[in-house]
């Protein structure tokens, strides 16, 4: 009897649902300014930016790939940008000189960017056009998608190839 | 068995309404991802002593182990 | 013996089980190992090694696997009551005897008994919702053996503050204890000269007996709440439920028979139920100060038996600068004693159908006070070491011992000593 009524209510828990409200669309102009500074952006150019913690166990894995991406990827006009949100900067130090970095950092001690994003999972990552615009977004990172990750960034820079052709 | 049912349910309605308000943004779970922080921090202590009291006394078991943590991914 | 019944109710699985796509990758290795010293004054003592193994996958997969052999010596009370004389009880096999010195607990035949325990366990998210973990336990002794699997289902909720859990276990164990096990509430056989050869004892010993070994089926379910209050604080409920079929007698206490004088004229083994219904609530609270973190539990538990505990835990940990911790630990445990529960049965009553002296299931207060201290290393290294201090005092449930039982110790402290170390890499 017990069991039973236990299972119908665990049923129902299981059954709620949760909505996830992910940032789309436009930031604000000084944010944009601010990234766009950071990795001195040009025009034509697409942004990778990456929120990550030292605390993040998988920003481990994403390093060494964004470090690759920002390699490969350069001369398609990638540039890479990695937003830190560490409370503690030295923290954040400490990780940096474990798992080495060939991008710029920006420290978002008290989480403005980190909410102006409205980051809905630790690690998050964003492709920026280089108006500011929100022209992809993931969720965590895992090293088996890494491949995934890869093809949804080429084909970015794909469609940007296409448009700057157009506009040529 | 009555009140323990009356648990779940609260229990359940805490989870469905009151609970949206409650917590942090990911960004802001630094402590909670530090291992100490962990619920099933110091595992093999818990469960070698669970193993002592289980063999000495009458009653055992009750923990559970998801949730909290980094959040990540 | 006592030892040989854990089964592991935390979630674990084969490691034989199937793992997830095919472009899974291993991490590196994390290893956690652990010897524990466990020794009680004049009764049990025990030694205790885990060494388990954790591989993280690229797909967010874990795989825990874990061993753990331990070895017990020493002996329990029995259930008996002391008396003004020696006493003389059979061995478990009826190949022998053993005594209880005049004015002294009598405790079972001393023993030494080792049992491995074999656990795999894989846990991997399903997507960003859901995560799902599966398991398995083996546990040998020479005389048990117990077979597990569970299986626990995840769910995430608003932002992950807030994790649902359901898992579901199912345990099969296996007694063949020396001797064959003993019908319940029939009177121990001592061959003390009254039988007229070995033969004549011996088919009094084996009507005592029931045959080849016995089993149990036990089923739980735990329904779980884990809420993330703050940035410091973290908490978790839980309310489960177990339902345990078959043999859940001790084959190896007993139970005396007194007359008004207070003298045991028979002892007979002790007889419990063949079913046993529990449930428990658990509540946890993990809150991170400037330099610590206190961790409080409370769990209360009741059965059909009767049974309901209290348990009040809480363990502060100090945080040094240099990576080092100091943890004083703190547990209060009350229990009320199981229906069938007497300290012995009075000549001249009528039997009862469940009759058990073991104080385990008795009324019973005990609490623990130990001290850890812990240093992480680099590369993720870390030891630690952990003085404990265990006493259980069951307690007088207020039945009126007649005779020399009046001056007797019934309801004698056991304290014992944990000594563990522990070290990660």
């Amino acid at each position: 009897m017990i069991l039973k009524q236990l299972f119908t209510v665990s049923l129902l828990w299981l059954l709620l649902f949760s909505t996830q409200i992910k940032a789309e669309g436009s930031l604000p102009v000084d944010v944009i300014e601010e990234i766009q500074a950071a990795v001195d952006l040009q025009p034509g150019e697409i942004v990778y930016v990456d929120f990550w913690a030292s605390w993040c166990k998988p920003c481990r894995q994403s390093f060494p790939w964004m470090n690759s991406i920002q390699q490969k990827y350069k001369s398609q006009g990638l540039k890479v940008l990695a937003v830190n949100v560490d409370n503690d900067r030295k923290l954040a130090a400490k990780f940096l000189k474990a798992v080495p970095s060939n991008f710029p950092i920006l420290y978002d001690k008290d989480g403005r960017l980190a909410s102006i994003f409205d980051l809905q999972a630790m690690p998050s990552s964003f492709v920026l056009d280089d108006i500011g615009q929100i022209i992809q977004s993931h969720l965590g990172f895992l090293e088996a998608q890494i491949p995934t990750y890869e093809q949804d960034l080429q084909s970015v820079l794909e469609t940007l190839v296409q448009q700057n052709q157009k506009a040529n | 068995m009555k009140p323990l049912l009356k648990i779940c349910i609260v229990l359940s309605l805490v989870a469905a309404s009151g609970c949206s308000s409650l917590g942090v943004q990911p960004w802001e779970r630094d402590l909670l991802a530090k291992d100490e922080m962990a619920l099933d921090a110091g595992a093999t202590d818990l469960s070698l002593d669970d193993h002592i009291y289980f063999s000495k006394e009458g009653t055992s078991g009750g923990r559970g182990f998801a949730g909290g943590g980094c959040g990540c991914n | 013996m006592q030892l040989d019944q854990a089964k592991a109710k935390s979630v674990l699985f084969a490691a034989s089980c199937a793992l997830l796509g095919g472009q899974v990758q291993a991490q590196d290795w994390n290893f956690d190992t652990a010897v524990m010293y466990y020794g009680e004054t004049d009764r049990v003592t025990a030694l205790e090694g885990v060494v388990k193994a954790k591989k993280t996958y690229a797909n967010g997969g874990e795989l825990n696997t874990k061993v753990v052999v331990d070895s017990l010596t020493g002996a329990s009370a029995s259930g008996a009551v002391p008396q003004n004389s020696p006493q003389t009880y059979t061995t478990p096999s009826g190949n022998g005897q053993y005594q209880a010195p005049a004015n002294q607990t009598p405790l079972d035949d001393t023993f030494k008994d080792t049992r491995v325990q074999v656990a795999g366990q894989w846990s991997a998210p399903i997507n960003d919702e859901y995560l799902y973990s599966v398991g398995s336990n083996f546990s040998k002794e020479y005389d048990y053996m117990s077979l597990g699997f569970s299986g626990v289902l995840g769910r995430y909720l608003n932002n992950k503050n807030t994790t649902l859990s359901l898992g579901l276990s199912y345990a099969f164990d296996s007694v063949d204890s020396v001797g064959g096990q003993p019908i319940g509430l029939s009177s121990m056989v001592v061959n003390d000269g009254a039988f007229a050869n070995e033969a004549a004892y011996r088919t009094a010993f084996n009507a005592t007996r029931q045959g080849d070994g016995e089993s149990k089926n036990t089923v739980d379910l735990i329904v779980g709440l884990t809420q993330v209050m703050s940035r410091r604080w973290i908490t978790q409920f839980n309310v489960s439920v177990s339902e345990v079929d078959g043999y859940l007698t001790d084959p190896y206490k007993l139970i005396s028979v007194v007359d008004t004088t207070g003298t045991a004229n028979s002892q007979l083994y002790e007889n419990r139920p063949d079913t046993r219904s529990k449930q428990a609530f658990f509540a946890q609270s993990k809150y991170h100060f400037e330099q610590s973190i206190l961790d409080l539990s409370y769990r209360f538990t009741t059965d059909d038996w009767g049974i309901q505990s209290h348990t009040l835990e809480s363990r502060y940990r100090y945080l040094f600068a240099n990576n080092s911790y100091l943890e004083p630990h703190v547990r209060v445990y009350q229990q009320s004693e199981a229906d069938f529960y007497q300290p012995f049965l009075n000549d001249g009553t009528p039997l009862p159908r469940f009759a058990s002296a073991d104080y385990r299931i008795g009324k019973l207060n005990a609490y623990t006070i130990g001290l850890k201290y812990g240093k992480k290393l680099e590369n993720d290294r870390e030891y630690g070491v952990r003085l404990e201090y265990y006493n259980q005092a069951p307690q007088d449930i207020g039945i009126t011992a007649p005779g020399q039982l009046a001056s007797q110790e019934l309801y004698p402290s056991v304290d014992a000593l944990i000594l563990q170390v522990d070290y990660k890499f």
